[in-house]
């Protein structure tokens, strides 16, 4: 039974065609009229004092319009935390990971900004350097700064842990390791940004969040809101990479000041892969109680998180994972210890999943283990423990819309799980679970979850619908023209989607969290159904019933007993008009729950939960280790589908970068110098590496979904490398622990097994 | 990219009098797409590209009484799909269908892959096996260098200062011969090998007896390395999997192989064994079934 | 010292002055003006930049334009007409092959080289083709498809 128009149904994106015809214009793709060329001279060292830095030649290099060291940057930090910032601009008096910015330089071309730079004379004092944040918490590491090399302890506990281990029939110990992961975005990162006469800053760049990006350069830099002007055009992906103000932008401020036009900084792409953020390496040690009929009692968590060399999202991600810790299987008693830790590497940000395909390795594979010591399936380990509509966790989170028992069972059905788990030969397949955000948290920028929809019809009754959210390939454009087309009974085509521009669109706190599709789509559907009002109060004058008869479908609107009785949406707008209506509508949308950050667990309220279950086949080639991936399957509880094809999208998609971070992909390094910076050597998967991805969903109507819908834009690879270990373990009958899970890491398994 | 100028010479003699003329500061080039990206990362600064593409009779693929003979300036790709290459030298169109993408095989020929002598090279390996030839035109006249003489060391080949290769020869195999390229990578292709193992595999007459063989490995030291210790114990015998077997285990103690960021040293030695069995065992099915 | 480039690109004849140094990729992007060809890796390894030269798929970020001398280059600007789509286009775009869009106009122009040399190709025909074209956003399951989707083109 069909019962909406354009919900659930396989549409293309509404930017697709832009895309596939090449007209949709990128931030490479852009000349601003006077627009000059940033380049940034980057430390070659690890760790060094800058003892002196000379200017003076680039300065007269012809062509060359500005030159900026720490000196002009001087007093600013950067964060998106900003208490926890201690980062500059440029480099002020030393330099802490080799790429830290020392100088730029704004000129009339490309080559003659590289040329300039090479002229720039700095004198270092190298210093030693330490690499591994268990190394650098030892006492008399070196310091990188100030303060000490453990930028925050964080230590929490729920229930009683001791008693809870205590009474546990069989106690688990496992340490687990993770790899620096790059979004290895396709388009590099780059600004434009123009300060012009009139003192109003107008930053072109690829953002996830345009809104709070407005607002953090506004406070950064002393400047009313309204003198600041966000962009964010065409974005080549994001994937939590473009999640917070990168050093670039401001230091092409102080530049194109200096140079009074705007100033464009691209990264090459050995910038990309030695500067660019990377998702957090963890060492994971988990202490799971459990008692022998399964029922799960506790669970201690010991983390250490590689910082990088300045602070960034390190640590709310690692207050986040001591959050996630208590989501799945919901145990009572939680403890949680974790140590931020600095390294003269490159530091982390955001990335698909905020630390939860770190700390879900870690509990997934160790689940698999538990079930196999206790003699049972692990499918029935999970459906025992499994998180259930209405629980409330440890602390003290509720539950909502759930279908895990049931994305459990599709998820071993749909693999073949009987037939193939525990057979001879070199076959086997493994399943992991996830627990994640579905429609973001309140975390950052603010106590709110906020997202804010405007609408205007004009006179024919298409509409244009403004938004602050941010499209960066995920589908948030195409899902709110849906939401809007359904409620006002017009087509997809009719809606002009308008987001990016923070001054021509409302707030809203951006693409991260997996929460655009809950908060703006429910803002979109309040804004849509504020105007529908209008419009039915208006058709209804004009056919003389009352607005409960009315129904606003296929561009008219009509008496619902009666549908021979009605006027086309286009001849209501022109009748609104000529009686100088106004049909607009607006939605302002915060999340329904009421807990505000804390300061302690740096978690605020989830609105709902994303659940799924992913389960995997794999062929170990015992010669070589390698690892073929015969067969994916990944099921997940999305509440509702509001759009099929492009959902189907984000978890192929996620589960293809899932695939790379359990098996292939990790940034290497040796004394802070990155080894393997490029595609070839980073060894991100192409297209022959796609295994079959069947991606199910289920759709458990979630109560505050817009038409039950949760989020999807993360889940996809969180529970991916836990199944793939588990598969190899189910396959070959080696257990490894640290991620990549490269053939040489299982053929050296398998030498040890003898 | 440090500023050049292109010269377009139009014959060989022209490109050496060049490449005399400039020396250290001129690079030939053909599809130049190694030499572009070596150009972009700032590791080759020419300030003269000499362009070969202007000179006449060196795009060729030809058939003589008992070789292939291919051009300087034949691509990859044409080399690929070539139907005189798929008849008589299958194997050395399975070994380029290896080598980087479809685009990239568009524009780069074999004959740069090979002046460029990257360790990891894919054809290097196999030519040697297949006893090929290298011809080599300079100001001093015409020469022939076989192939386990051209690799000097990474990224250096036996060429002097104002030769170019000018043509690869491939002698066909003979019957009850057959030859195999396996590359070992860590993704399904787009992929440099971590160990690259080209065998060529005589026998006297089907199902006899040995008469030759070549094992030659890449990827693992800085040149080709030829394994002429394993193709001794195979020489003159039957082959059968247990003589295949022993022999592949004494294949990774005749190199010391690289440790790098694709792979470790321990990994190679391992995939060196692993791979010169799956090839000499490859190699004798084709011997048998008279494929080349 | 600037050089004379004549060549065709979308079927329209250009005469430029351009220096030995600039890639293919840099005068089509920059002189043109066509942008819809990427610039992504600017190594040859993701694929981004490829345009068809000669009717065959190259990576126009490692070409010296001047290499492009006499010939003939489509972008996929070229693939549409007005508001009519090629039929590889619209295959991408109703199939879901579309994300970020970043990888969009390299992945079409090498499958339009396929689709012309190999009408029908098998699905390891299709990856092979696009072997060396990297995506980030849709794990490659719908680009596949779509190109299979599209089993006759139309003739250029």
């Amino acid at each position: 039974m069909d019962e909406y128009s354009v919900i659930g149904k396989r549409l293309p994106r509404i930017d697709a065609i832009e895309k596939a015809t090449g007209t949709a214009k990128y931030l490479g793709d852009l000349k601003i009229p006077g627009m000059l060329y940033g380049k940034i001279l980057r430390s070659p060292y690890a760790h060094a004092k800058i003892l002196r830095v000379d200017t003076s030649k680039a300065e007269s290099l012809k062509g060359v319009r500005a030159v900026v060291t720490g000196k002009d940057t001087q007093g600013l930090l950067l964060c998106v935390i900003p208490h926890l910032a201690n980062k500059t601009p440029l480099a002020e008096d030393r330099v802490r990971f080799i790429g830290d910015e020392i100088a730029a330089v704004a000129a009339d071309s490309e080559e003659i900004a590289e040329e300039a730079l090479d002229l720039i004379e700095v004198e270092y004092e190298e210093l030693p350097g330490v690499f591994d944040p268990l190394e650098a918490m030892k006492p008399g590491a070196v310091k990188i700064h100030e303060k000490g090399n453990v930028a925050i302890h964080i230590s929490r506990a729920y229930g009683d842990v001791d008693k809870a281990f205590q009474e546990s029939d069989y106690v688990f110990e496992d340490r687990f390791e993770t790899q620096a992961q790059l979004h290895c975005c396709l388009e590099p990162h780059g600004c434009i940004v123009h300060f012009d006469r009139l003192g109003t800053l107008t930053v072109w760049i690829t953002t996830q969040v345009p809104h709070p990006y407005r607002k953090m350069l506004a406070d950064l830099l002393k400047m009313p809101m309204n003198k600041v002007r966000v962009i964010k055009v065409f974005m080549g992906g994001g994937f939590g990479g473009r999640f917070e103000m990168d050093p670039m932008e401001i230091i092409a401020y102080f530049l194109s000041r200096k140079a009074e036009r705007p100033v464009r900084i691209i990264n090459t792409q050995d910038e990309q892969f030695t500067t660019g953020r990377t998702r957090y390496p963890m060492v994971i040690n988990i202490k799971t109680g459990v008692k022998k009929d399964g029922t799960m009692l506790a669970r201690e968590v010991k983390v250490v998180t590689d910082n990088g060399a300045y602070n960034s999202h390190g640590i709310t991600i690692t207050m986040g994972v001591g959050t996630k810790c208590t989501y799945l299987w919901s145990l009572p008693n939680v403890r949680y210890e974790a140590d931020v830790v600095f390294t003269n590497k490159v530091y982390g940000g955001a990335f698909r999943g905020y630390g939860n395909p770190q700390i879900t390795f870690a509990i997934e594979s160790q689940m698999d283990m538990i079930s196999e010591k206790l003699g049972m399936d692990v499918k029935d380990l999970c459906l025992k423990n499994a998180n259930y509509g209405g629980q409330v966790t440890c602390m003290g989170h509720k539950v909502t819309s759930c279908a895990l028992k049931d994305c459990i069972e599709k998820a071993a059905e749909t693999v073949g799980w009987k037939e193939k788990r525990r057979t001879q030969g070199d076959r086997g397949v493994g399943m992991a679970s996830l627990m994640h955000t579905g429609g973001g948290v309140r975390l950052l920028f603010g106590d709110c979850n906020l997202s804010d929809v405007f609408i205007k019809m004009n006179n024919d009754g298409t509409i244009d619908l403004a938004s602050g959210m941010a499209e960066i390939g995920q589908g948030s454009d195409t899902a709110l023209a849906q939401i809007a087309a359904e409620e006002l009974g017009i087509k997809v085509s009719d809606v002009n989607v308008i987001t990016g521009d923070t001054w021509t669109t409302p707030q809203c706190l951006g693409a991260w969290g997996s929460r655009e599709l809950f908060v703006a789509g429910n803002a979109a559907k309040k804004a849509a159904l504020d105007l529908k009002q209008k419009l039915l109060e208006e058709a209804s004058r004009m056919l003389g019933v009352g607005v409960e008869e009315l129904v606003a479908k296929d561009r008219k609107v009509s008496v619902r007993a009666n549908p021979e009785k009605s006027a086309s949406i286009a001849q209501v707008a022109t009748a609104c008009y000529n009686r100088g209506r106004i049909l607009a509508g607006r939605g302002c949308y915060d999340d329904p729950t009421t807990y505000i950050p804390d300061a302690n667990t740096g978690y605020g309220g989830v609105p709902t939960y994303a659940f799924g279950t992913h389960a995997i086949e794999v062929e170990v080639d015992r010669k070589t280790g390698r690892v073929k991936v015969l067969n994916y399957v990944a099921v997940h509880d999305v509440g509702k589908v509001i759009n099929p094809l492009l959902a189907e999208g984000q978890i192929e998609g996620a589960g293809l970068q899932g695939l790379g971070y359990a098996l292939s992909e990790g940034l290497a390094w040796e004394e802070g110098i990155v080894l393997n910076p490029n595609f070839q050597d980073y060894r991100i998967f192409y297209i022959n590496d796609t295994p079959r991805i069947k991606s199910v969903m289920i759709e458990s109507g979630d109560p505050d979904g817009p038409y039950g819908a949760k989020g999807l834009g993360e889940p996809g690879m969180v529970p991916t490398a836990a199944a793939i270990a588990n598969a190899i373990y189910d396959a070959v009958g080696v257990r490894i622990k640290s991620l990549p899970i490269t053939p040489e890491k299982i053929l050296m398994a398998l030498k040890e097994k003898g | 990219m440090k500023r050049f100028e292109i010269l377009d010479p139009n014959s060989i003699e022209e490109t050496c009098e060049l490449l005399a003329r400039y020396g250290e500061e001129a690079k030939v080039y053909a599809g130049g797409t190694a030499l572009v990206k070596l150009m972009k990362k700032r590791l080759v600064h020419p300030s003269f590209l000499l362009d070969l593409k202007g000179i006449q009779g060196l795009h060729f693929i030809r058939e003589e009484e008992d070789r292939l003979t291919i051009g300087a300036l034949s691509t990859l790709r044409e080399i690929e799909t070539s139907p005189l290459v798929r008849q008589r030298i299958g194997v050395l169109g399975e070994m380029i269908h290896t080598i980087g993408s479809v685009q990239i095989r568009n524009v780069g020929t074999l004959a740069g892959n090979l002046c460029l002598a990257d360790p990891a090279s894919d054809p290097a390996p196999l030519l040697i096996a297949l006893r090929a030839n290298l011809k080599v035109a300079g100001s001093g006249g015409k020469r022939t260098i076989p192939p386990e003489e051209f690799f000097s060391d990474f990224y250096e080949t036996a060429l002097l200062p104002e030769e170019i290769l000018e043509a690869i020869e491939i002698p066909f195999l003979p019957q009850h011969s057959g030859a195999v390229y396996l590359k070992h990578t860590m993704r399904e292709a787009f992929d440099l090998g971590v160990v690259g193992v080209a065998v060529r595999l005589d026998l006297e007459r089907k199902d006899g007896m040995c008469s030759d063989v070549r094992i030659v490995l890449g990827g693992v030291t800085s040149t080709p390395a030829r394994l002429q210790k394993v193709e001794a114990l195979l020489k003159g015998k039957w082959i059968d999997e247990s003589l295949i077997a022993r022999v592949a285990m004494t294949a990774s103690g005749e190199v010391d192989p690289i440790q790098d960021v694709r792979a470790s040293a321990e990994y190679r030695r391992e995939m060196i064994e692993v791979f010169v069995e799956r090839g000499i065992k490859n190699a004798l099915e084709r011997a048998k079934g008279g494929v080349s | 010292m600037k050089r004379q480039l004549e060549l065709k690109v979308n079927g329209l004849g250009y005469s430029l002055e351009v220096d030995p140094h600039r890639t293919l990729l840099e005068v089509i992007r920059d002189d043109l003006g066509l942008t819809g060809t990427k610039l992504g890796c600017g190594g040859g390894e993701c694929g981004a930049c490829t345009v068809i030269l000669d009717g065959k798929a190259v990576k126009s970020c490692l070409m010296l334009a001047l290499d492009a001398r006499g010939k003939e280059v489509w972008t996929i600007e070229g693939l549409s007409r007005g508001q009519a789509l090629h039929l590889l286009q619209q295959a991408f775009v109703e199939r879901g092959a579309i994300q970020c869009g970043f990888c969009t106009s390299g992945m079409i122009m090498a499958s339009k080289a396929l689709l012309d040399e190999n009408p029908r190709p098998s699905e390891q025909e299709v990856k092979d083709s696009l072997a060396g074209n990297l995506c980030r956003c849709t794990g490659y399951v719908k680009i596949i498809e779509a190109v299979l989707s599209v089993t006759n083109t139309e003739k250029r």
